[in-house]
């Protein structure tokens, strides 16, 4: 086989399949890297609206069943009958009747942390539940400024190990006239319960629930983030935190430059509390949700990757299988034209190429019996004793055989490089132009005798029988040496 | 899951495969086009670039910080050139020889098999021990050339370079076969290697267990393919000589590209004295046996290959935990 000059059929349906595939495959990954991108984003945000959603409502269910318990003792007819009585006579039993019920309340109520209550004009009757003392003294100022609400949230305090107290306060009636007040400190046990189930928030995410601070805003738990040493609230006093935007009342899903109190750019959804003026926070790191984006991303490319490397293999299959009859060939056809006249196709198919290759070898086949049978005709050309000659009506031989030039002297090529009727006698000449033009009309010569010199020089005689060609204008003509015809 | 990771894996032999015969067809073409002689072309080009898809990987792999992937695959390769490939091809067909050089060429390989176990009996390969192994690849280089270029001389006029299938001329394509090639080696290699990675972690075995079994026989498939085929068409005088070329350029190019290369010396597990090292070293005596005593490599020695090599890799996973 020759030294292959350039790219072969086989590998340029390869390559034209192998370009397809990984074409339609990069087209593919380009798509899955745009929608991967917006996909994620979009789920992330459904994911923190979903949890800020679930969140926003377990935490007002909370804060209700606070409002609730509030409400329950201060509904106790028994109680403002006795805050009348001792406002009004200053009774010991009264007092005794008080201190009861708040001690009853507190013993069966595990949520309520401390009780007390107070007369109209500020001064304490009785309190029961752990040392609260200072705090209740504190918020109750505050009870005196509004007065609408049955049921008031007053504020937050901490326990020493790091657990949210929740203050209410509400007036307490009978018919109208206001006989007093009552305060209740609430363990907020389930708040810190809520943040710390981190269940479905990944690896960075976190739910917070926020208070106002004069510096920004305030955890009422501990935070994921913050290490074993921080027991309870933390302050979150950054300027682009997103427990600025929850107190601050603006609710929705943001994903653009927020950034926590650990540094880190977050995504976030907040929800406001109106009942307690608190603000809720679901976020997540940017990080951990690009993160996501990047291995999928990073998967879908090798998957891309992957299925184009089989559709190269299977590229290279086809086009092996196509183009390889094609390529076999023509390789015969070039072994025939190099003259391997042995050389067949031997695709066996019953489409285009099987037709392609039949009629090759049915080709090859009849040039071969052409050739044997030119093969014949030639050895006849060669070994005949006459002279025979294929000529032009233009006045030139163009094949003679061995027998003329035996006879004149001449070589083949001498003899086809000139017009013959330089070696006609010269008294010859008009007669055999004569006899040309004859044969130019189609009229075949029988018998024309003239002479013709020699290489050595002399003339010879010779007898000519002659068939035109006239579409060709082509002469097939036969000559004898003869003896000289005056000599007879 | 795991049939995505094998099929990456096999994807990524594919571009190997792919990349590899673009870059040097185009890199034969454009030093045709430059009048570069064939044989020079023959014996730097074609000969460096057929080995470049494993070269590649192995870059790949010790630059990812698996090197554990690199010694295996070295080892597993040539343990699995000897008895899988060789052992397939002569259950098929006797393995005889053609080249006159095949008996020193596997004098040669024993001796790079008995020195690569030599460099690891302290643990580790580092920055010597590679400069070692690319020394020996000069020296066996020098050693050979001329019988090489006589080689090429021989078989120049019958088909030089008959295994490529067309050459691009026009210096466009010349530069798209190797552009194209040089993109689809690496994407390969990391195909190949991020796959290897991820089986071994999805069958809970170490990368070396992996680079001496699924890689190693994923880098031999080639040869595989191409010896196999030759037995089918009763070809295979060339096969012994090809082996124990592989076996020698693994060891001395590849292993010692991959420790020069690597940022901190590639630790050899104890593992390897005990079953991957006598393995291999009985495997390359068994064949260089064969083409010492010129008796063809038949049906028998190939079924003892095969069952060699089954019983190898079945130890192999039995106590992957070795590694």
């Amino acid at each position: 086989m020759e030294y292959p000059l350039t790219v072969d059929i086989r590998t340029k349906l390869v390559f034209a399949l192998v370009a397809v595939t990984l074409g339609s495959m990069l087209a593919f990954g380009a798509f899955m890297y745009r929608a991967a991108g917006d996909m994620i984003d979009d789920a992330a945000a459904q994911q923190l609206e979903g949890l800020a959603e679930s969140s926003a409502d377990a935490l007002e269910n909370i804060v209700d069943g606070w409002e609730e318990r509030v409400q329950l003792v201060a509904s106790r007819t028994q109680l403002r009958l006795s805050l009348r009585d001792f406002s009004a006579s200053g009774d010991a039993d009264a007092r005794q009747r008080i201190q009861r019920i708040l001690d009853d309340a507190t013993g069966s109520v595990q949520t309520i942390a401390a009780l007390a209550t107070y007369t109209r004009d500020g001064r304490m009757v009785a309190q029961s539940g752990d040392a609260a003392d200072s705090i209740l003294a504190v918020l109750y100022p505050m009870s005196r400024e509004e007065s609408t609400a049955r049921v008031r949230f007053l504020g937050v305090s901490f326990t020493p190990d790091g657990f949210p107290r929740v203050a209410y306060g509400t007036r307490l009636s009978i018919d109208g006239e206001r006989v007093g007040f009552l305060f209740v400190l609430l363990n907020g046990r389930r708040i810190v319960d809520l943040t710390a189930d981190t269940a479905g928030l990944g690896q960075t995410g976190e739910l917070m629930i926020v208070m106002p601070d004069p510096e920004g805003a305030r955890t009422l738990h501990r935070v994921r983030g913050s290490g074993p040493e921080v027991l309870g609230d933390v302050l979150l006093s950054g300027e682009q935190d997103p427990a600025r935007l929850a107190v601050a009342g603006e609710e929705g899903v943001f994903r653009e430059s927020l950034v926590d109190y650990r540094g880190e750019a977050v995504w976030a959804a907040t929800r406001y509390i109106s009942n307690t003026g608190w603000g809720l926070v679901v976020k997540f790191d940017e990080a951990e949700k690009r993160g996501a984006v990047y291995r999928f991303r990073e998967e879908m490319f090798s998957l891309a990757l992957t299925l184009a490397g089989i559709g190269i293999f299977v590229a290279v299959i086809l086009g092996f299988r196509f183009a390889t009859p094609i390529h076999s060939l023509a390789e015969v056809a070039t072994r025939i034209g190099e003259g391997d006249m042995d050389a067949r196709a031997t695709v066996k198919r019953e489409d285009e190429i099987g037709l392609l290759a039949r009629t090759l070898n049915q080709m090859a086949d009849d040039l071969q019996a052409r050739l044997a049978e030119l093969h014949e005709f030639q050895k006849f050309f060669e070994v005949s004793l006459n002279l025979l000659c294929i000529a032009g009506t233009d006045g030139y031989f163009k094949r003679t055989n061995p027998a003329f030039s035996r006879a004149l002297g001449w070589t083949e090529e001498q003899l086809v490089s000139k017009p013959f009727l330089d070696l006609v006698h010269p008294e010859d000449i008009k007669a055999t132009q004569d006899e040309i033009a004859k044969l130019a009309q189609g009229i075949p010569t029988i018998s024309f005798v003239n002479r013709f010199q020699c290489g050595d020089g002399a003339w010879k005689w010779l007898r000519w029988t002659s068939y035109p060609e006239p579409e060709t204008g082509v002469l097939y003509a036969i000559a004898r040496e003869i003896e000289d015809p005056r000599d007879a | 899951m795991e049939a995505l990771l094998f099929l990456q894996l096999f994807s990524g032999l594919i571009y190997l495969l792919f990349g590899g015969d673009l870059l040097v067809r185009g890199s034969v073409a454009l030093a045709r086009k430059f009048h570069v002689p064939p044989m020079i072309i023959a014996l730097t080009i074609v000969a460096f670039g057929t080995s470049l898809p494993e070269l590649v990987v192995v870059v790949q792999a010790t630059l990812s910080g698996y090197p554990g992937l690199v010694l295996g695959n070295v080892v597993g390769s040539n343990i699995a050139n000897v008895l899988l490939v060789a052992g397939s091809a002569a259950v098929i067909y006797p393995l005889t020889y053609g080249e006159h050089s095949v008996r020193r060429d596997s004098l040669f390989m024993v001796a790079t098999t008995v020195l690569l176990v030599f460099l690891c009996w302290n643990g580790v390969l580092g920055l010597v021990e590679g400069a070692i192994l690319l020394t020996g690849l000069v020296v066996v280089n020098v050693l050979t050339a001329r019988e090489a270029a006589r080689a090429f001389r021989e078989s120049e006029l019958k088909a030089p370079l008959e295994w490529v299938l067309g050459l691009p001329t026009n210096i466009w394509i010349i530069f798209l076969f190797i552009a194209v090639g040089a993109v689809g080696l690496p994407v390969g290699a990391k195909l190949v290697v991020d796959a290897s990675v991820e089986i071994a972690a999805t069958l809970g075995v170490s990368d070396t267990v992996v680079g001496l079994t699924v890689l190693a026989i994923g880098t031999s498939l080639p040869e595989l393919a191409t010896t196999v085929s030759a037995a089918l068409h009763k070809r295979t005088d060339v096969a012994v000589g090809t082996i124990v070329g592989s076996n020698m350029f693994n060891i001395l190019a590849i292993l010692g590209v991959a420790t020069v290369i690597a940022p901190s010396p590639i630790a050899v597990p104890d593992g390897f004295f005990t079953l991957d090292f006598p393995v291999m070293l009985a495997a390359a005596l068994a064949l260089s046996i064969f083409a010492w005593i010129k008796r063809p490599v038949g049906r028998t020695a190939g079924i003892v290959f095969l069952g060699g090599y089954l019983v190898y890799i079945v130890v192999l996973f039995l106590r992957g935990a070795a590694y």
